[in-house]
């Protein structure tokens, strides 16, 4: 099996490498022949898909196979490992990752490929930067981080294990979209640098990409999402996001990816920020290669980095590499990327995407430098320094909150120009909505503390939970304003009713209300962030019988036992949990014992509803008294965040729906004989 | 809101050992909530001061966030940071304590002084410096010429007039 795998990944490289060699060569030189060579890259490079496919599969199989012969197996499996973390084994570990990676951008290349006959010779251009990406992860693979590589001596009779923190559902899906996310962003890479390289004319590439960008942006979403539920129900910290550099490294090209979709509309519609957005997909690119050199180097240091070595190196090299080619097609072309429009005014959608940008970057520039800053603090000072979440929430809140502003407010304005009569009309009773809704929240009896409403004035945490909430109000009658204004339109020309319309408005343009949805959705996984400022916790020694309180809950320790599962043992608290003297619930933390990697691994157990999550952690026995520990947390709101992620998958989805047929309208009007127009379509813009 | 009704105000004949009970009785009220008011005090500035380092077993986790079974330092570092608490330390005290202890990488964030100041400004000047990148181009954007027909504008026909109609739906959306 470790013959057959080497083999197909030196065959991938070797397909890949003509792929990209002929393919440049086909594009470079004017001979007769150059058609039918780069027809050849052109089936290279969809080979190459079966090759690294075929790789992976043997991998998948060693795994299956307890084939700890070969050491990657051996690493990060064992014989009583459930199935599907032996599938997961694919990408659990430095080497197989790198395969995954691979085998995902051979994915996104065979598609490319197939479709070629949208616009052959720019899809040539890209397939050829994709060949070059895809020799890079092949390198790797077959030189530096080889996932068939041999034990030595005598093999163990069983493996290590996989990581403890990886056996948990979601690790099955979690990776997978991460890297879907990663490598989907080198497609529209590819296709700004090939429309840059051969001078492309007009936005047609950008309308061929847009729906990859859209796919690769919603993976990247569920997959920074997924993340956070996964550290949230298998660290047992009580929380969901830590800053911590691997996380960071997942949320950077998210944040250039998300700048990128609203400043592409400012080209398609207005022919502006041609240059801009060439270098935000780049800049995206080469963040997501960033992110992944950060995880693998060492370079900082990480609850989460599962996979470390010193191929750092290589990375640095290959990023060096992108820059320098995208600098020098950028200085070669950039008379191509002039602009075509003159900005008419400060009030108008244009200088709102201006601004969106600005903070989506500076949110970006923030966590980049947070991250990096330790190693800056060594090269200059000798010594590092921890940028922990003291440092990330005090810079990154109030930049989220100015998004969250602009959220607001950028929608709602006109292209070119917006009156302030205008402004007033959409913008009145949002304001007085979100300004009510603030006096609500600090005139009511908190829910989740003292016997008052919320206090912004006592804690920096609360001021921005209040204006959070009251933001994400004014965003959210802002969008529903938009939604009815459009449905009333559509049901005065069609009869249809108010709710009937309004899906007719977003089924006809699928784009616009598609972001609206995704908005609506970004708002209410703000309402859960700015439940964190309002987190309690409690830790108690409970033995049989003792009672635990932390806000309207008690938790009384019924029992501890333990249980045996293949793979490894479990210590569990049996908690009942009461509220107003009932039981309610019955929740059964646990502390587990995995032999095959020697490691400890809390399972809390988490009863969510939509105001708060009930969060236990079985933390162990105190070494002296042998007493089980037990720690609590009561998060308020933190199901809003799965919610809303749930809600921006829908409106991404709902985005690359395509428009339904616009409804013709009869235009009564004096037209010159000569003139012949085709009536206009309602609803069909941006 | 709760509230309590004062059941004392309708007794008319107070004698004085129940005046005095009274007084013992306020005096033990406000002891124990001066106590009570100490101990949470104290509660949240170990709460506070527990979030600004991190838990030394590499971890890299807000000491309080901390949660790896056996950790060798959790313990050790809470009882630390209680006893110098209920020592009463100033909070720049008990920091100081912990970075002599455990070197500055035990501090959460950067201290705002000397050279890691810069962390903490970088932000704010990448702000200003967008912010004055923004108005450049708007600026820019707005000082670019307009192409001004000389002639009369002749009527609009046929498939100019249908890409102004796109160009039309485009921006306004409907």
């Amino acid at each position: 099996m470790a013959e057959l795998g080497s083999f197909v990944l030196l065959l991938a490289l070797a397909l890949s490498g003509y792929s990209f060699l002929a393919g440049l060569v086909a594009l470079t030189i004017k001979h007769p022949g150059a058609d039918r060579l780069g027809e050849t890259a052109r089936r290279a490079g969809i080979a190459t898909f079966g090759a690294v496919f075929l790789g992976a599969l043997v991998l998948v199989v060693s795994a299956f196979r307890n084939d700890f012969s070969l050491a990657y197996i051996l690493h990060h499996s064992n014989r009583d490992l459930p199935w599907p973390y032996k599938f997961a084994t694919l990408w659990s570990g430095q080497e197989g990752s790198l395969l995954f990676w691979s085998l995902l951008l051979s994915t996104y290349g065979l598609v490319l490929r197939l479709r070629h006959k949208t616009d052959e010779r720019l899809f040539a251009h890209a397939s050829v930067i994709i060949a070059a990406v895809q020799v890079f992860f092949l390198l790797l693979l077959n030189f530096a981080a080889k996932p068939f590589a041999l034990m030595q001596g005598r093999l163990p009779a069983d493996g290590n294990g996989l990581t403890p923190l990886l056996q948990y559902p979601e690790m099955v899906i979690h990776p997978p979209m991460l890297y879907l996310g990663y490598v989907g962003f080198t497609v529209p890479f590819a296709f700004a640098l090939a429309a840059l390289a051969m001078k492309y004319p007009g936005e047609k590439w950008i309308h061929i990409t847009r729906r990859w960008t859209m796919v690769t942006w919603g993976f990247l979403t569920c997959g920074v999402f997924l993340g956070m539920h996964w550290a949230y129900n298998v660290l047992g910290w009580g929380g969901y996001w830590g800053w911590d550099p691997v996380e960071n490294a997942s949320v950077m090209p998210w944040f250039t990816g998300t700048a990128f979709l609203h400043s592409v509309m400012m080209q398609e519609k207005r022919g502006m920020l041609k240059t801009w957005n060439m270098w935000l997909i780049f800049s995206t690119f080469m963040l997501a290669i960033f992110g992944t050199f950060l995880t693998r180097s060492g370079v900082v240091n990480s609850v989460h980095a599962f996979a470390q070595s010193s191929i750092g190196d290589w990375f640095v090299t290959f990023l060096a590499i992108i820059l320098a080619t995208c600098v020098y097609f950028y200085w070669k072309n950039r008379a191509h990327l002039r602009g075509e429009h003159k900005l008419e005014s400060l009030i108008s959608r244009e200088s709102s995407f201006l601004f969106n940008n600005l903070l989506l970057l500076l949110a970006c520039f923030t966590v980049l430098w947070g991250t990096l800053f330790p190693v800056i603090s060594e090269w200059i000072q000798g010594h590092k320094v921890t940028v922990g979440p003291p440092f990330f929430n005090k810079v990154s809140i109030p930049v989220a909150l100015l998004l969250l502003l602009l959220t607001a407010v950028g929608p709602l304005l006109a292209w070119r120009k917006t009156s302030f009569e205008s402004l007033r009309r959409n913008f009145l009773w949002p304001t007085v909505g979100a300004l009510a809704t603030g006096a609500l929240l600090i005139a009511t009896p908190s829910a989740w503390g003292g016997p008052f409403g919320l206090r912004p004035w006592n804690d920096a945490s609360y001021f921005y939970s209040l204006m959070a909430i009251m933001l994400s109000a004014l965003v959210a009658l802002t969008v529903i304003s938009e939604f009815v204004r459009g449905g009333r339109v559509i049901s005065g020309h069609s009869g249809q009713g108010l709710a009937a319309a309004m899906v007719h408005l977003a089924h006809r343009n699928t784009r616009r209300y598609g972001g609206y949805i995704v908005h609506l959705g970004v708002i209410i996984v703000f309402i859960g962030f700015a439940g964190s400022a309002f987190n309690r916790e409690a830790e108690k020694e409970m033995a049989y019988g003792d009672n635990l309180q932390i806000g309207s809950y008690s938790i009384v320790g019924r029992s501890y036992t333990q249980e045996e599962h293949p793979n490894y043992t479990a210590d569990l608290a049996i908690l009942q949990v009461f509220k107003g003297g009932k039981q309610i619930d019955t929740l059964y933390p646990e502390s587990r014992f995995y032999p095959a990697s020697g490691e400890q691994q809390h399972m809390p157990a988490v009863r969510s509803t939509p105001k708060e999550d009930l969060y236990l952690v079985y933390e162990g026995q105190n070494p002296d008294t042998g007493r089980p520990i037990i720690k609590a947390h009561l998060n308020p709101l933190v199901s809003w965040i799965w919610v809303g992620v749930l809600v921006m998958v829908f409106g991404t989805v709902t985005a690359m729906v395509p428009n339904a047929a616009p409804v013709r309208a009869t235009v009564r009007a004096s037209i010159p004989a000569d003139i012949r127009v085709r009536p206009a379509p309602v609803g069909a813009g941006d | 809101m709760q509230t309590e009704t004062n059941n004392y105000s309708a007794v008319r004949h107070v004698s004085p050992l129940s005046r005095e009970m009274r007084v013992v009785r306020a005096l033990a009220t406000v002891l124990v909530a001066v106590v009570l008011l100490i101990g949470a005090g104290d509660n949240a500035r170990i709460d506070r001061i527990g979030r600004e380092v991190i838990c030394m077993c590499g971890c890299n986790q807000i000491l309080l966030e901390c949660n790896h079974l056996g950790c060798p330092y959790l313990s050790r570092m809470k009882q630390e940071l209680t006893t110098a608490v209920d020592r009463g330390d100033s909070d720049s005290a008990i920091t100081q304590f912990f970075v002599q202890t455990y070197g500055t990488l035990v501090l959460a964030a950067p201290p705002n002084r000397g050279f890691n100041r810069v962390a903490w400004l970088m932000p704010y000047l990448a702000l200003v410096g967008g912010i004055a990148l923004v108005v450049l181009i708007v600026w820019m954007w707005k000082k670019r010429p307009v192409i001004v027909h000389a002639s009369v504008p002749s009527p609009v026909r046929g498939d100019e007039l249908a890409q102004f109609r796109e160009q039309a739906r485009k921006e306004t959306g409907l």
